[in-house]
């Protein structure tokens, strides 16, 4: 297994954002986590990525420790933020520069170059983010994302707040790493999960309440009498219960 | 290496910032256009401040090469601002050093039997006192030659009668001859203002470590910086180091600025390493509040409640060290800087000591930031009070096992004194109001200062006891007690040693050892005692807290006959 959650808690003051959370995520699958706002699913991701500490339980990416390896973890991960938050002041390429110094990342230019044009912002990479719209910051946080070459993709959010042509771009741009790398997509746009994820786990008030593929889930949804049943009424049942 | 690519973003990201950077130059333009019109308007002879009174603070060396020369000696040692000190050769290293604020020369050639007009030289260093000390010996100097003048013109009149008249020069047969720099500045310019406006860029420093820590949470930039392959303190100690060397070099170029136009700075590389120790101290503070606060808002209030004492601090330092200085206010970092710019020599080893002292407050304080950094809810939130922060600490100390509980005894001591302090002075305006000044109200106070100060040096050990820790034993319960006890002793007796020390000149050695063969057994004997009754519990660990304290009120209670 890539990752896996073995009974993660994680609790902030009187407030349990994840509670008692398993979850086992194969290598080079597009597995996404589904949950209605304050499920906890960024509170998973930040774990995950060693931004967060778990009050019990423990995580391991790849066999090693998130707590105990985290350098080595945070490695291994590329992580896209619900919000495509950047130095305003920076360029693109300075941007980039100064992460891949954090990185490490060898031939960090030829890298940079070769990134700017995979996410189409080849002709902007000297103008200030500050001037950008939100989906060209989505583009440039994503080759932020891929600058190390991580073998886990971690996207929060990817295509909240977009252009419907933006989101289709980058849901392609998602789809083109299946089996190539190990994706986690965190949504709550149902259609977006089904279209791209093996796997679905929906969460709920911080507990994980369903696990499978969304043919799996649709086809359990069919056996208790729905017809011809969507993610997104599988999403309803377990987050309202109906 | 990564906290260096932090540091230089962070670096980047002040210098790209237009208007800090436009407001930066265009204040040095201002100080620089201002400054020298401020020296002039304080110049001495225009409006120049009174030079401050350092009666009994100027020694004054004296060189004597001559053997004629009583009437100038005995009119300097009549001098009641000078304090004399005789050196066979120039004593250019004690003038130097500081220990003689300068040195008078009398040559072999100073013969006060002779007619010839008499020349001395006044050797003094760069600084506030000099004027002072050439304005006293110029009064004994000039003294003397009215001394000798009287009796020249006695001896001519008695020898050639009163047919020939002095000429002028014998009225005044000594000559002062000072060596040293004309100083077109006043030393209450120099002392005092200049300082002032080198420590501005510390003031100015502000709004950039709340953008550098606040900002990124607030914008969010803080998530990808996290998620990245370095630890939390790679962060904090990144941004502390941009920060710190952009406003030492701010501080660098102010000092460049201001030597620039003229105005004549000392020791410019001392005054720059203490502000860099200062800046240092200070930016650690700022970024501690700063990563404490939830919004700009927050951290901004909190930074001008820091800044604002800090302000008066320093006009008060640097008042109370210009007007009346004492030794004391001669280690405030304020006025050390302002001895470096003026020309002041320093007290003792305070440059090197007050140098270490701020960068080690400095770096504890950038280690406190960074551990406070490792806080989910500090960063994310919800965040956590002062009591939660100071609880949790002390639960991840005392998890560390015996040795770190019983450093934290000692840590905590201060506090603990403090507190009993307080509820003793309580108590004892409780009880002289319920029984007057009376015998019984002394035997009281003593009694009651027992039981406070046995329970309170018991905390430690409590707050090891809250939980169930593996490393708890009663050896380990007499380890906590016993540091408890002595911290508390050490703390007593540093106080007592200052008051005593200050108000009936007890040497330091008879104080020491008289508490140390007294009180410090007390104290150890009752603290563990009750300890170990803390750990045992029951009757039994009952009676052994009452034993500590009945110890602890017999010791007040000899302590008293003694002095009654």
């Amino acid at each position: 297994m890539m990752i896996q959650f073995e009974r993660v808690t994680k609790r902030f003051q009187n407030i349990t954002a994840l509670s008692e959370l398993t979850l086992s995520i194969k290598k080079g699958e597009i597995f996404g986590l589904v949950g209605p706002n304050g499920a906890g699913k960024t509170t998973a991701i930040r774990i995950l990525c060693g931004a967060l500490k778990p009050t019990s339980g423990r995580v391991t990416v790849a066999g090693m420790d998130v707590g105990e390896r985290g350098t080595e973890v945070k490695r291994l991960i590329g992580y896209l933020p619900e919000e495509p938050n950047l130095y305003e002041r920076m360029t693109p390429r300075q941007l980039l520069r100064f992460f891949a110094s954090l990185y490490e990342v060898e031939d960090a230019e030829a890298r940079i170059e070769e990134l700017l044009t995979l996410v189409g912002m080849e002709e902007k990479v000297d103008v200030r983010i500050a001037t950008f719209s939100k989906g060209m910051r989505q583009r440039i946080s994503i080759a932020r994302a891929l600058l190390h070459d991580p073998e886990i993709l971690i996207l929060d959010e990817p295509t909240m707040g977009l252009d419907p042509l933006t989101a289709r771009e980058i849901r392609e741009f998602v789809a083109s790493f299946n089996g190539r790398k190990t994706v986690l997509l965190c949504t709550h746009y149902m259609p977006e999960a089904e279209q791209l994820c093996d796997r679905v786990g929906i969460l709920h008030r911080g507990r994980l309440v369903a696990l499978g593929s969304p043919e799996q889930l649709k086809a359990e949804l069919e056996q208790d009498g729905w017809e011809s049943p969507t993610l997104e009424d599988v999403f309803l049942r377990y987050t309202r219960g109906g | 290496m990564r906290v260096l690519a932090i540091a230089r973003r962070e670096l980047w990201e002040i210098l790209s910032n237009k208007k800090f950077m436009l407001a930066f130059i265009v204040q040095t333009l201002l100080l620089l256009a201002l400054l020298p019109a401020f020296g002039n308007l304080f110049a001495q002879g225009n409006l120049a401040l009174p030079t401050p009174t350092l009666k009994g603070f100027t020694p004054l060396g004296v060189v004597v090469q001559s053997d004629d020369c009583s009437v100038l000696l005995a009119s300097l040692e009549q001098n009641e601002r000078l304090r004399l000190y005789s050196f066979s050769s120039p004593p250019e290293e004690e003038l130097r050093r500081g220990l003689i604020a300068g040195y008078l020369l009398i040559p072999p050639e100073y013969r006060e039997s002779t007619l010839e007009v008499l020349e001395v030289k006044l050797f003094l260093s760069q600084g506030i006192k000099s004027s002072s000390t050439l304005d006293a010996v110029k009064e004994s100097v000039e003294r003397a030659s009215a001394e000798l003048a009287a009796e020249r013109q006695r001896q001519l009149n008695f020898e050639l009668g009163s047919a020939i008249t002095l000429k002028r020069e014998f009225l005044k047969p000594v000559v002062v001859v000072k060596r040293g720099e004309n100083r077109r500045f006043s030393s209450f310019f120099l002392a005092y203002l200049v300082p002032l406006v080198l420590f501005f860029p510390i003031f100015m420093s502000g709004g950039l470590v709340v953008d550098a820590i606040v900002g990124e949470k607030e914008r969010g930039t803080i998530e990808a910086l996290l998620t990245a392959p370095f630890s939390r303190y790679e962060i904090v100690l990144g941004k502390f180091l941009a920060l710190w060397g952009f406003v030492t070099a701010e501080c660098g170029v102010w000092i460049i600025g201001v030597a620039a136009v003229g105005v004549p700075l000392a020791r410019p590389a001392e005054a720059l390493v203490l502000l860099a120790a200062l800046n240092a101290l200070v930016v650690a503070i700022a970024i501690l509040l700063a990563l404490y606060s939830r919004n700009l808002k927050e951290a901004n209030i909190a930074l001008m409640l820091f800044y604002v004492p800090l302000f008066v601090a320093l006009i008060y330092a640097l008042t109370v060290e210009f007007f009346s200085p004492r030794n004391f206010f001669a280690y405030i970092p304020f006025n050390l800087i302002s001895r470096a710019v003026s020309g002041e020599t320093f007290v003792g080893h305070a440059f090197p000591l007050v140098t270490l002292l701020l960068s080690a407050l400095a770096a504890c304080t950038i280690a406190a930031a960074a551990v406070l950094s490792y806080r989910d809810d500090v960063i994310f939130g919800p965040r956590p009070g002062f009591l939660k922060i100071a609880g949790d600490v002390v639960e991840a100390t005392l998890e560390r096992g015996r040795l770190a509980g019983a450093a934290l005894a000692l840590v905590l001591s201060p506090l603990l004194f403090i507190a009993a302090t307080v509820a003793e002075v309580a108590l004892a305006a409780l009880m002289g109001w319920l029984l007057g000044l009376t015998v019984a109200f002394l035997y009281t106070v003593v009694l009651l200062s027992a039981v406070v100060e046995e329970v309170l040096k018991l905390l430690p050990v409590l707050l090891v006891l809250r939980r169930r820790r593996t490393w708890v034993s009663a050896g380990s319960i007499l380890l906590v007690a016993a540091a408890s006890a002595m911290g508390f002793f050490l703390v007593e007796t540093a106080i007592t040693g200052f008051v005593a020390g200050l108000l009936f000149s007890i040497p330091l050695t008879t104080l020491l050892y008289a508490r140390a063969t007294s009180t410090l057994v007390m104290h150890l004997a009752g603290g563990m005692l009750a300890g170990l009754g803390v750990y045992r519990r029951g009757k039994r660990g009952f009676l052994l807290v009452a034993l500590a304290i009945a110890l602890h009120a017999l010791f007040n209670l000899i302590v008293l006959e003694v002095a009654l």
